[in-house]
C-alpha cells in the first residue's frame, strides 16, 4: 500500500440508492467505508472494477439491520382495518342511505355491464374468421351523370374470374348466389321423400368460399367438400332438423332440393358447425355454383355481365394492400361493358369492404342481408353507458355531501384529536371504496339477471361473460377509479371542516359551494333524464305512427299465402284459386310475385318513351294478376285496372304518382296518354295508382311499376271479412295441401308481415325504454335520497312551524318547491339538447311523426309529476309527524 | 439478549477490534480479518457483525476525524467495552477449560 490513494467521484446512482434507503445514523459510516474501498479499488484495478464493487457493496447493505422504514405498511393496514370496521359501522347504521348509495350505484354499473356487452357483440362481427383481415366483399358504385346512384354488390357471373386475372392482389375470390325465393328441401331415403321443409338461407357457393372463411366441419373435408357439382354442405342445426337422431353419419345421405333454381338431388358432403350470431350472412346449405351456372338464364350469351344475380368475396393476398388491389379493380367494368355504361351515361366503380366491417359500416345504400347494425348505435349505447354511470356515481356524491350534516361531529372530533385533513380524506375514501365494491357484485349479479331479456329485447342472444378481458378490465377500472371519481369531492368536503364550526353542529353556511355544486348536479340528472324520457316518447310514438300509419294499401284483413315450390302447374293453380273464392268470408283472391313487406321483384331502368338513355332512371317493378290492386285495396286514381281479358302485353303497366313525377309524365291523367321504355321495352301506361308505402316507413315513396301476370306461384293473398277468418284458415290450409301436395303451407295476416319490418326499430325501442327506466329510477333514487335528507335536517324548524299553526299541505309545498325547481331548471336546459337528439333520429324515416310541442310536453310534465311524487314520500310524512316528537328530540 | 454468548465471526470481529485498538473502524477490521484468516469478508458482513455486537453490549464507538479518503465522511471507531473483555475472557477460559480436558490419545488417534 504504497500507493498514494486518491479521492474518487463513486458512481452516482448506487449512491442515491444507499443514502435512500440506509438508516440515517449508519449512514455516514457505511457511506464512507464504502468509499474508502472503492477509492482503494479504484486506485488498485481501475475504474470499472472499483465501479462494480460499489454497486455490490450497496446490494449487500441492502439488509434489515441497514434499511429504513420505508413501507409504514402495518400501521396502513391497521388504519384501513379500522376505517373499514367505521364503514361497516356506518353503512349499518344508515340502512336507507346505503341501500339507496349501495343499490343506485350497482343498477348504473349493471346497466353499463350489460350495454359493454352488446357493443363488444356488436364489434365483433365476423372477426372469428382466420383471415378475416384479408376478406373482402367488392362493392360497385355508380354514378349516373355525375349523380350518386349508390352502392350495390350484385354483379354478373363474369365478375369474380375476371377479379382472378386482372388483379394480381386478390389471391382468391367465390361468387355467391343466393337461393332466391327458397326451396323445399327434403330428405330422400331409398328414393322415399321424406318431410319436407321449406328453406330460405342457401347459398351457392365456390370451393374457395369455404377457404375463405372459417368453417368448422364436424363431419367432412373443407378442402373437397364442395368439389363435386352434386354435393351439399349443411349446418349442424340443420342436420339435427333432418336427421334427428341419426346424426352421427350423414355424409353420403341424399338431399332433395326443389326450388327455381337448381332442382335435384344432392349428396352431403360436409357438416358444419353453424356460425355465430356475430356473421354478417347466415346460411343452412351450401351448394355449389357449377349448378346455378348451369341454367340457361346464365349460359345464354350476353348474360355473363347482365344478371346481375351474384355477388364476390375476395381473399388478397397477405402482403397486398387494399388500396393496390381496389386501385387495379375501379374501372374493371368500363373494361367489359363499356357500350351499355356509356350509353347509359353511368360510371361505375369497383371497391372492397373487409368484412369485419360490413355490420357496422356498411358501404351499401340498399339492403344488406341479416341484421344491420350501426356504427351510431354502438356511439350511441356508449353514450347512454357513460350518462348512467355518471347519473350513479352523482347520485353518491350528492348522497354523501348530503349526509355532511351527521358527520360534522364525527370529523370535528377526529380533527380535535389531531386527525389530519389526509387521514381523513382516507377513511372517507375507504367507505366510499366498500360502497363500490358492493355495488359491483351487486351489478354483476343484476347483469346476469337482466342479460336474458335484454338478449330478448334485441333479437341477440348475448351471454354474460365476465372474463372476457375488456369486460375485467372495466370491472378493475370501475374499482379503482370509481371510489376516487364518486369518492374524492365528499372526501374533500367533509374533511375540510372547521374544527369547531363542526363541533358546534353549525358548520356549513347555506351559501356554501358544496350545496350549489349538488344543486348543480341534480339538474344535471334531470338534464339526462328528461333527454331520455323525451326520446323514449319519441321512439314509441314513431313505432306506433309507424305501425298504424295508413299505408295506402288495406293490409289488416288480407291473408298473404307462400306460393308452393314444387308441383306447380297452372290446373293445380287454378282449381285452388276457384275453390278458395268459393269459401265463404273470401272476398277476394290474387296472385302476385311479391305482397308489401316482401321488396320489389325486379329493379331496373326506365325512361319516358322520346326521351334518350340519359335520362334513364331507376324503377322497381313487382308482378301481379287482374284482382290484385283490388285484395289490397290499392286506389287507382286514373286509368284503369288491368284485366284478365286481355294478354300480358296489352295490359301495359300501372304506375304510382312518384312514377308520374320521377319521369315529368305531366298529371296522373296525362300520363295516360304517355308511354314508358321499361329495360328496353315500350308499354303503355293502362293506369296511375296513388302513391302507398310497399315498404317500411324508412323509405320514402319511389317509383314503383305494376306489371300483369295472369298467375303467379310465389304468394297468393285473400281478403278475408273479419268474422270468417278461423272458417277460412282451415279451408285454406286444405284446399292449398289438395292443390300442391308435398308442400308445407304458411300464412301470415299482411299487417303482421310488413310491421316485421320494424323488428330492428322495435329493439332499439325496447333498449331505450330500457335504459332509460333506469336512468330515470337513479335519478329519483337521488332525489329521494336527498329529500329524506334536507327533511331530517330541518325536522326541528319543521316542528316549530307546525306548532306555529302552519298547515301540511303549506309544509309539503314549502319543501318539495325548491327540489321541483331544480326539475324547471332541468327541463329547461334539455329542450334544445333534446330537440336536436329527436330530430336527427327522426331523419332515419321518410315518414315522421314530426317534431310537435307534444314530445317535450309530456316528458316534462311526466318526469315534474315522478320528481313531486319521490320528493313529497319524504316531505309529507315529515309534514305529518308529530311536532312535538320533533322538538324534543336534541 | 442471547446472554454473553456469542458467534464465531463475532468473536472474530471483537477480537479484531482489540488487536488494531485504537484504530478498528469498518475498513481496517475487514481488511485484518481478511489479513489473520486468508478468508474474503465484506464490508457488509462486518458492518452486520458489529452491529449485533453493539446492540449486545460488547463495543461502543465514538465518531473519529474526517478525511478525505472517504469522500469527507468520519470514521467510526469501534472500542471493547469491560463487558466485551469480561465476555472475551469469559469465552477464552471456557475453551481452555475444554482443551485440557482433551487426553493427549484424543490427537494421537486423529494424526495416524
Amino acid at each position: 500500500m504504497n500507493q498514494t490513494i486518491q479521492d474518487h467521484r463513486p458512481p452516482r446512482l448506487p449512491q442515491r440508492f444507499l443514502r435512500w434507503y440506509c438508516k440515517p445514523e449508519l449512514l455516514e459510516d457505511i457511506e464512507g467505508d464504502i468509499h474508502e474501498d472503492f477509492n482503494k479499488r479504484h486506485t488498485r484495478s481501475g475504474k470499472r472494477q472499483a465501479y462494480l464493487y460499489y454497486f455490490l457493496d450497496v446490494i449487500r447493505f441492502f439488509r434489515p439491520f441497514v434499511i429504513k422504514k420505508l413501507f409504514k405498511t402495518q400501521n396502513t393496514n391497521t388504519m384501513f382495518k379500522l376505517n373499514t370496521v367505521i364503514a361497516f359501522r356506518h353503512l349499518a347504521k344508515n340502512k336507507l342511505y346505503s341501500f339507496i348509495n349501495i343499490t343506485g350505484l350497482a343498477i348504473g354499473i349493471a346497466a353499463c355491464l350489460i350495454i359493454a356487452h352488446y357493443v363488444i357483440f356488436q364489434l365483433s362481427y365476423d372477426k372469428f374468421h382466420e383471415n378475416a383481415d384479408r376478406v373482402y366483399r367488392v362493392h360497385n358504385n355508380t354514378l349516373q351523370n355525375g349523380e350518386d346512384l349508390g352502392t350495390g354488390f350484385y354483379s354478373g357471373y363474369a365478375l369474380g374470374p375476371s377479379l382472378i386475372r386482372d388483379v394480381p392482389e386478390i389471391e382468391m375470390q367465390s361468387r355467391v348466389h343466393p337461393y332466391y325465393g327458397g326451396a323445399v328441401v327434403n330428405r330422400v331415403v331409398d328414393s322415399v321423400s321424406m318431410t319436407p321443409f321449406r328453406e330460405q338461407d342457401i347459398l351457392f357457393v365456390e370451393p374457395a368460399f369455404l377457404q375463405m372463411f372459417t368453417f368448422n366441419f364436424l363431419q367432412g373435408n373443407h378442402n373437397t367438400a364442395l368439389n363435386d357439382p352434386s354435393s351439399i354442405v349443411i349446418t349442424e342445426s340443420t342436420m339435427r332438423k333432418y336427421f334427428g337422431k341419426e346424426s352421427d353419419r350423414v355424409i353420403g345421405q341424399i338431399l332433395n332440393v326443389n326450388g327455381g333454381w337448381a332442382n335435384g338431388n344432392y349428396l352431403i358432403s360436409g357438416v358444419v358447425e353453424d356460425f355465430p350470431a356475430n356473421s354478417h350472412f347466415q346460411f343452412d346449405f351450401l351448394l355449389p355454383i357449377e349448378r346455378v351456372l348451369m341454367r340457361n338464364q346464365y349460359t345464354e350469351e350476353g348474360t355473363d355481365w347482365g344478371w346481375t344475380n351474384f355477388y364476390s368475396y375476395v381473399m388478397l393476398s397477405p402482403q397486398s394492400t387494399e388500396a393496390a388491389a381496389e386501385a387495379k379493380m375501379a374501372d374493371l367494368m368500363h373494361t367489359y361493358t363499356p357500350e351499355d355504361l356509356e350509353a347509359d351515361g353511368l360510371k361505375q366503380t369497383l371497391s372492397l369492404q373487409n368484412v369485419p366491417d360490413i355490420h357496422l359500416r356498411s358501404e351499401i345504400t340498399g339492403d344488406e342481408f341479416g341484421t344491420v347494425g350501426s356504427i351510431n348505435s354502438v356511439y350511441f349505447m356508449v353514450i347512454i353507458a357513460v350518462f348512467i354511470l355518471l347519473i350513479a356515481w352523482i347520485n353518491f356524491i350528492n348522497l354523501s355531501t348530503a349526509k355532511a350534516t351527521e358527520r360534522s361531529m364525527e370529523v370535528g372530533i377526529k380533527k380535535a384529536m389531531g386527525a389530519l385533513k389526509p387521514q381523513l380524506m382516507s377513511q372517507f375514501l375507504t367507505e366510499s371504496f366498500w360502497v363500490n365494491l358492493f355495488a359491483i357484485v351487486l351489478a354483476i349479479g343484476l347483469t346476469y339477471t337482466f342479460m336474458p331479456m335484454l338478449s330478448e329485447a334485441l333479437g341477440v342472444n348475448l351471454v354474460v361473460d365476465i372474463t372476457n378481458p375488456t369486460i375485467l378490465g372495466a370491472l378493475g377500472v370501475l374499482i379503482l377509479i370509481g371510489p376516487l371519481l364518486a369518492g374524492f369531492y365528499p372526501a374533500l368536503i367533509l374533511s375540510s371542516f372547521k374544527t369547531v364550526t363542526a363541533l358546534k353542529g353549525r358548520f356549513v353556511s347555506k351559501k356554501s359551494h358544496a350545496f350549489s355544486v349538488r344543486k348543480g348536479l341534480v339538474v344535471f340528472q334531470f338534464v339526462i333524464s328528461t333527454f331520455l324520457i323525451a326520446g323514449t316518447f319519441t321512439v314509441s310514438r314513431q313505432l306506433s305512427f309507424m305501425q298504424n300509419q295508413d299505408t295506402g294499401i288495406d293490409m289488416s284483413k288480407t291473408l298473404a299465402i307462400k306460393g308452393p315450390d314444387t308441383n306447380i302447374s297452372l290446373a293445380s293453380f287454378e282449381s285452388f284459386k276457384n275453390n278458395m273464392e268459393q269459401v265463404a268470408g273470401v272476398e277476394a283472391f290474387s296472385s302476385s310475385r311479391s305482397i308489401p313487406g316482401n321488396g320489389y321483384n325486379w329493379g331496373t331502368e326506365a325512361r319516358r318513351s322520346g326521351t334518350d338513355r340519359s335520362n334513364s332512371g331507376s324503377v322497381n317493378v313487382t308482378w301481379v294478376d287482374a284482382t290484385f290492386l283490388n285484395t289490397y285495396g290499392i286506389e287507382v286514381i286514373a286509368g284503369r285496372d288491368f284485366t284478365e281479358a286481355q294478354r300480358q302485353a296489352r295490359n301495359g303497366m300501372i304506375i304510382n304518382e312518384a312514377t308520374v313525377e320521377a319521369f315529368g309524365l305531366g298529371s296522373p291523367e296525362k300520363a295516360l296518354t304517355e308511354k314508358i321504355i321499361l329495360s328496353g321495352d315500350t308499354m303503355a301506361i293502362r293506369g296511375v295508382v296513388k302513391d302507398h308505402n310497399w315498404q317500411s316507413l324508412h323509405k320514402a315513396y319511389g317509383p314503383a311499376i305494376f306489371l300483369y301476370r295472369f298467375a303467379s306461384a310465389d304468394f297468393f293473398s285473400v281478403s278475408v271479412s273479419p268474422q270468417n277468418t278461423n272458417k277460412v284458415i282451415s279451408e285454406l290450409e286444405k284446399q292449398f295441401d289438395i292443390a300442391f301436395p308435398g308442400n308445407p303451407v304458411e300464412y301470415y295476416f299482411v299487417d303482421d308481415f310488413f310491421n316485421r319490418q320494424y323488428k330492428e326499430d322495435l329493439a332499439f325501442a325496447n333498449i331505450f325504454k330500457a335504459f332509460s327506466a333506469f336512468a330515470i329510477f337513479a335519478a329519483c333514487m337521488g332525489l329521494f335520497g336527498l329529500a329524506s335528507y334536507s327533511v331530517v335536517q330541518k325536522a326541528k324548524e319543521i316542528g316549530i312551524r307546525r306548532v306555529l299553526g302552519a298547515s301540511g299541505t303549506q309544509i309539503t309545498f314549502l319543501f318539495s318547491k325548491r327540489y321541483l325547481l331544480l326539475t324547471v331548471i332541468a327541463n329547461t336546459i334539455a329542450i334544445p339538447i333534446t330537440y336536436f337528439g329527436i330530430k336527427s333520429w327522426l331523419e332515419n324515416f321518410a315518414f315522421s311523426i314530426g317534431i310537435t310541442a307534444e314530445l317535450f310536453l309530456v316528458p316534462m310534465v311526466l318526469l315534474l309529476v315522478i320528481a313531486t311524487l319521490t320528493i313529497s314520500f319524504q316531505t309529507v310524512r315529515a309534514a305529518m309527524a308529530n311536532p312535538v316528537k320533533n322538538l324534543r328530540s336534541e | 439478549m442471547k446472554g454473553t454468548n456469542i458467534g464465531e465471526f463475532e468473536e472474530l470481529v471483537l477480537l479484531t477490534i482489540g488487536a488494531l485498538h485504537p484504530q478498528a473502524y469498518g475498513v481496517s477490521i475487514k481488511n485484518e480479518i481478511a489479513a489473520f484468516t486468508g478468508r474474503s469478508v465484506t464490508l457488509s458482513t462486518v458492518h452486520s457483525a458489529l452491529n449485533r455486537l453493539e446492540n449486545k453490549g460488547l463495543v461502543t464507538n465514538h465518531m473519529g476525524e474526517a478525511t478525505g479518503k472517504r469522500g469527507g465522511k468520519r470514521k467510526k471507531y469501534f472500542i471493547i467495552t469491560s463487558f466485551g473483555v469480561k465476555t472475551l475472557t469469559e469465552a477464552r477460559a471456557q475453551r481452555e477449560a475444554i482443551w485440557n480436558l482433551i487426553p493427549d490419545a484424543a490427537f494421537k488417534v486423529n494424526l495416524t
